[in-house]
């Protein structure tokens, strides 16, 4: 392994596991999450000899990140159906459960992708308006709209108890 | 649920929900090395392709020299090739990749915050108009031209009219145009933005703020006829899309931005040999009322 790589796996060994996490919160699927997170890293590869000095090199790594996630969901790739046990007249989860938990996942895979990716750069990640839109590729407005949006839309998916304290 | 409570919430699932092994670097480096050696074979295998179309058109060539042949028929085999091979890649299109958004509350009857007709898609169509009309002498922007790299087979021209709010009962649109520009083999960018009143863009000048996609740099204000444009350089070349960028807000709150930058960002294109407008250029074309949209 020569130095190149050696930074390489360095890095990915350092940041992997929080990229999954944010890729997991992007596309509710840990199998999905690892394979984002595995495309973003090869793709990272391929410009490391450039970018493996930079200071911001994870703002980088997270906007190849987010960009493969839009980039699959526009061409489809993860528009499959999935089976649910889900059913309208479910009861409703007991607060603090695992489950109560896992309403937060459900109720983002009502979220459209950019309006997702919004919410979870911005109240994941903490980054900024700014950030958010460099990562996303869009004005600070469009992102502020999405944001919204994307809280609006969550907020008819979740019961209003569920995450008050 | 507020943004608070979104946050507290995400923390929450992910400090619960069953996590597996970390991920072994190892699959990621073999399939980081498959793909670059694919990468470099494809690139000797274009420059073999060349040289064969060559040593084939050459070969023609002598033949037609030797045997006194038409050249409508010599021509046939050694062009051939070259024309197949540039074809079989424009068959892509992102025209349908409309995203599954539903959110009701979209005006016009639009099922995103993107017109894809009617008037608003027009003034988007229009302010396009309006920047190939400004493309300098001596460029070009082509309209078929397709990218590569991240953004491979993507317009490399395109236009979008914005819904981003309501304010005061009166619609606030963003309108962009995006073109590449190419002289000498190289490609460049150049963007035109233009914020409707009732945006959340304040100041003037250097002033202006929060700006063009929120990038921030060092600022000269160059006067126009009396109009006051900031004119930003971006600080970090390797982040942001544009090199530079001005902008200028007329009385009655509409902001328009004019951007380039002398290389096409995600692609692997290779970059012009210069910026392709002057400071001064870019300032006027921000203060041009061709560019306020009536």
């Amino acid at each position: 392994m020569n130095e190149r790589e050696q930074g390489f796996t360095d890095y990915f060994a350092s940041r992997s596991g929080a990229l999954r996490g944010t890729a997991y919160l992007l596309c509710g699927d840990w199998h999905r999450a690892q394979d984002l997170v595995q495309t973003t890293f090869v793709k990272l590869y391929r410009a490391w000899h450039r970018v493996a000095a930079r200071d911001n090199l994870d703002a980088y790594t997270r906007r190849i990140l987010v960009r493969t996630y839009l980039d699959e969901n526009r061409r489809g790739f993860f528009f499959r159906e999935k089976p649910t046990a889900r059913h309208a007249d479910a009861s409703a989860p007991q607060r603090g459960s695992p489950e109560d938990r896992l309403v937060l996942l459900r109720a983002l895979e009502s979220v459209p992708p950019r309006q997702r990716a919004a919410l979870v750069l911005r109240f994941w990640e903490d980054q900024s308006v700014e950030d958010t839109a460099r990562a996303l590729g869009c004005s600070a407005g469009t992102v502020k709209s999405q944001t919204a949006r994307g809280l609006c839309a969550l907020r008819g998916a979740v019961p209003t108890a569920t995450f008050t304290n | 649920m507020n943004e608070q409570e979104l946050r507290q919430a995400m923390r929450a699932t992910m400090a619960t929900v069953p996590t597996p092994p970390p991920m072994s670097e190892n699959p990621v480096l073999d399939a980081a090395r498959r793909v670059e050696r694919r990468r470099r074979a494809r690139w000797a295998g274009v420059g073999s392709a060349a040289a064969a179309v060559a040593v084939i058109g050459v070969a023609v060539v002598v033949v037609m020299v030797t045997s006194g042949a038409g050249g409508n028929q010599a021509a046939g085999p050694g062009t051939s090739p070259a024309t197949t091979s540039s074809t079989t890649t424009t068959n892509t299109t992102t025209t349908s990749a409309a995203t599954a958004d539903t959110d009701p509350s979209w005006p016009n009857g639009q099922t995103d915050r993107t017109a894809h007709n009617g008037p608003e898609y027009d003034m988007g169509a229009a302010l396009l108009t309006e920047l190939d009309a400004v493309v300098p002498a001596g460029y070009e922007s082509p309209d078929g031209l397709k990218g590569t790299g991240e953004l491979a087979g993507a317009p490399m021209k395109h236009h979008q009219a914005q819904y981003v709010d309501t304010v005061d009962g009166t619609e606030v649109w963003e309108y962009s145009a995006d073109a590449v520009v190419t002289k000498g083999g190289g490609y460049g960018r150049l963007i035109a933005e233009v914020n409707t009143p009732g945006n959340e863009m304040t100041g003037d000048g250097c002033a202006l703020k929060p700006g063009l996609w929120g990038m921030t740099g060092t600022c000269t204000e160059v006067v126009v006829d009396g109009k006051r444009v900031g004119v930003f350089t971006s600080k970090d070349h390797e982040t942001d899309q544009f090199d530079q960028w001005a902008g200028y807000r007329y009385d009655d709150g509409t902001v328009v931005f004019i951007g380039l930058a002398d290389h096409r960002a995600f692609t692997n294109f290779p970059p012009l040999a210069g910026p392709p407008l002057t400071t001064q250029r870019l300032a006027e074309l921000a203060a041009d009322p061709g560019f306020r949209l009536g």
